[in-house]
């Protein structure tokens, strides 16, 4: 965030409340409450049919909820769409463009529709983000020439053109090859230092994690999770402690499961996972930071790790649990009752 | 969730130096979206062959109504020369150009038409256009400026190349062009007439717009209006027969619902400018009803249009 954004602290630039969208039954969007704040890069995550495109069509009011309010830079879209659309720039799914104009028509056409003057006043502008997304040599080229990766480029510069506070990506890496990826991200990464707020839409968990400090998990319309991405990543550290012996499994748990209701109450969950190796480890609720002392409380018992490390939170992980969908490694976890939990179920 | 502010919106912030904003008013964002709008569809080759097609037939249509003169100068027969260079000279050619530009006019600005508001849907651009800023009604006004813009320059250029076009295919019987039929009330009259094909073909172009927005393609705008037009011409005569068939109330009623129909009441209107200027009676009324009959068509396609645009959810 720098310095053009930090006197909009208090005030999201988008914040919706009980945004709902239904198609006849089916309810796209159900009771969706989202929170951007300014110089947020906001990835807006879930599998394909949860809602997200909807949901960036009804903050564009291309779509109108069936329920619900979405107010941007503090006006409802409702009555204010005009002035709030002038300070976005949007890519909504596959960038579509005239195919019979070049690529810098079609900016021209764009910047006509964005109240920029029309003319060669705005020369410099459509060169220079056309350079911005290294389409400068295909300027003159007509858009049905252009590849996939070029037009989601071009999507771009069209989405920057009018230099906007608010930029909302839908999948803006869809077709680019792993330069192009970078490319993106390095771009998005760009923007957010000049305090654009970014709203990403994207299934690449990888680039979300490496570039956004805010993050939305959708599910069949649903809002499942929000939050800081640092904070949804360590919300739930864990310690995975491998054995040299299977045998010294079950008596490490039964240690563990000691040292939790005597010594260490920092652990909250025990369990044993399988890995792809068929191999069994335990999985402990702990902070990383107590991993030397599991290390040591199980050292007293003559238990020795043949390794025990802090798991490290990935958004993928945070994302398949957010979704329900089976984690790979997760669907043979067995949580290890406590004597604490024994007692509460009888 | 917290409240959500609504009475102190974040102010904008300054945008960089090389983007020239130009005014926000509600005319100076239609101004600019007719502007992109024409730019289109100049940049389009669809629009150039479209003028080509046009130009090239009223070039086509005066090569064969001047082929008796061309027959009658090699014969060196004065009198029929005379007689058939008349609907190639002024002010004559300006009656066939129009008559052409009602045929072939309408069925190329319908195309035009159909697919300048077609196409945003086919192509998915709609996207764009709607979320950058002009409001929907902006985005509505801004097709039927540029297509009012289109038939304009159609019917001047193709009015103008007739014309001359005419002029030159006289020359073998009126090597010396005269001007005498132009004065005060021809000059009135035949602005009248121009008016009234604009108004009239822009009609059918409404009616192509309305119908490509509902239909979200250019087929359902191009296809409806071009069959709308076909039927207006076949329907008129089964009403009369059918009227002249039945000598009741309901003959009277279905041999008078042709005089509603676009076609012939733009007719109308040309033929009481005819009328004028030849001096003849015209009922004041007959001028009224009609263009109230246009005004109720451009009240119908607009509104239409208007409340799809208005009501619609863009899912494409």
């Amino acid at each position: 965030m720098n310095y053009q954004t930090l006197s909009h602290d208090l005030m999201p630039v988008i914040s919706t409340t009980r945004l709902t969208k239904a198609f006849g039954n089916l309810v796209a969007v159900n009771d969706l409450n989202l929170r951007v704040m300014p110089g947020d890069v906001f990835g807006f995550l879930g599998p394909n049919g949860s809602g997200k495109t909807t949901t960036i069509r009804m903050l564009l009011g291309l779509i109108r909820p069936t329920a619900g309010r979405a107010i941007l830079f503090g006006m409802d879209n409702a009555y204010q769409l005009s002035a709030i659309l002038q300070r976005i720039g949007a890519i909504v799914e596959t960038p579509t463009f005239y195919p019979y104009l070049s690529g810098i028509d079609n900016l021209r056409v764009i910047a006509a529709n964005s109240g920029m003057v029309l003319g060669k006043a705005n020369n410099r502008r459509y060169e220079e983000v056309l350079e911005l997304v290294e389409l400068q040599s295909y300027t003159k080229l007509a858009y049905r020439k252009y590849s996939l990766g070029m037009k989601q480029r071009l999507g771009i510069a069209a989405a920057l053109l009018s230099d906007p506070e608010l930029i909302m990506l839908d999948e803006p890496t869809n077709g680019l090859d792993p330069a192009g990826v970078i490319e993106i991200r390095n771009l998005i990464k760009r923007m957010s230092s000049l305090g654009k707020t970014i709203f990403l839409s994207s299934h690449i968990l990888s680039e979300v994690q490496q570039v956004c400090n805010r993050v939305a998990i959708m599910r069949k319309g649903n809002l499942v999770k929000q939050g800081d991405v640092r904070e949804l990543l360590h919300d739930k550290d864990q310690i995975e402690i491998r054995m040299a012996q299977t045998a010294e499994i079950d008596m490490a748990i039964t240690h563990l499961r000691h040292m939790q209701e005597q010594h260490a109450p920092w652990i909250t969950h025990i369990a044993v996972e399988y890995d792809t190796h068929n191999q069994a480890q335990i999985i402990i609720d702990a902070p990383t930071t107590r991993s030397s002392e599991v290390n040591k409380l199980l050292a007293q018992q003559e238990l020795f790790a043949a390794e025990i490390r802090p798991r490290e939170g990935s958004l993928e992980h945070v994302y398949l649990q957010a979704t329900a969908i089976p984690v790979p490694g997760d669907n043979t976890s067995i949580p290890i009752p406590t004597e604490k939990s024994k007692g509460a179920a009888r | 969730m917290s409240s959500i502010p609504q009475e102190t919106p974040l102010q904008p912030e300054i945008r960089n130096q090389s983007v020239i904003m130009g005014r926000q008013d509600f005319v100076s964002v239609l101004l600019r979206a007719i502007g992109g709008e024409l730019y289109k569809i100049r940049r389009r080759t669809m629009s150039r062959v479209l003028s080509c097609i046009a130009l090239v037939i009223i070039i086509i249509s005066f090569a064969v109504i001047a082929l008796p003169v061309f027959f009658d100068a090699t014969q060196n027969n004065q009198r029929m020369l005379q007689q058939d260079a008349t609907p190639l000279l002024f002010p004559e050619s300006i009656s066939i150009t129009i008559l052409l530009i009602n045929y072939i006019g309408i069925i190329l600005l319908i195309i035009l038409a159909g697919t300048i508001v077609g196409g945003e849907y086919s192509v998915g651009s709609i996207r764009i256009m709607l979320t950058r800023g002009p409001t929907r009604t902006q985005y509505f006004l801004a097709k039927l400026g540029a297509m009012l813009v289109c038939v304009i320059i159609s019917v001047v250029v193709l009015l103008i190349v007739g014309v001359l076009i005419g002029m030159l295919f006289a020359l073998p019987a009126h090597p010396n062009m005269h001007w005498n039929a132009l004065n005060g009330s021809m000059v009135l009259h035949t602005t009248l007439v121009i008016l009234i094909t604009i108004a009239g073909l822009f009609i059918y172009c409404l009616l192509a717009i309305c119908l490509a927005t509902l239909g979200k393609t250019t087929a359902a705008g191009v296809a409806g209006a071009l069959m709308w037009w076909f039927l207006e011409g076949i329907a008129g005569p089964i009403c009369s027969l059918i009227g002249s068939l039945n000598q009741n109330w309901f003959g009277t009623f279905v041999s008078a619902i042709p005089d509603y129909f676009i076609r012939n009441t733009v007719a109308q209107l040309v033929n009481n400018q005819q009328a004028y200027l030849a001096g003849a009676p015209v009922r004041i009324d007959s001028d009224l009803r009609s263009l109230l009959v246009l005004l109720i068509y451009v009240i119908i396609f607009a509104g239409v249009t208007w409340w799809a645009h208005q009501s619609r959810d863009i899912t494409n």
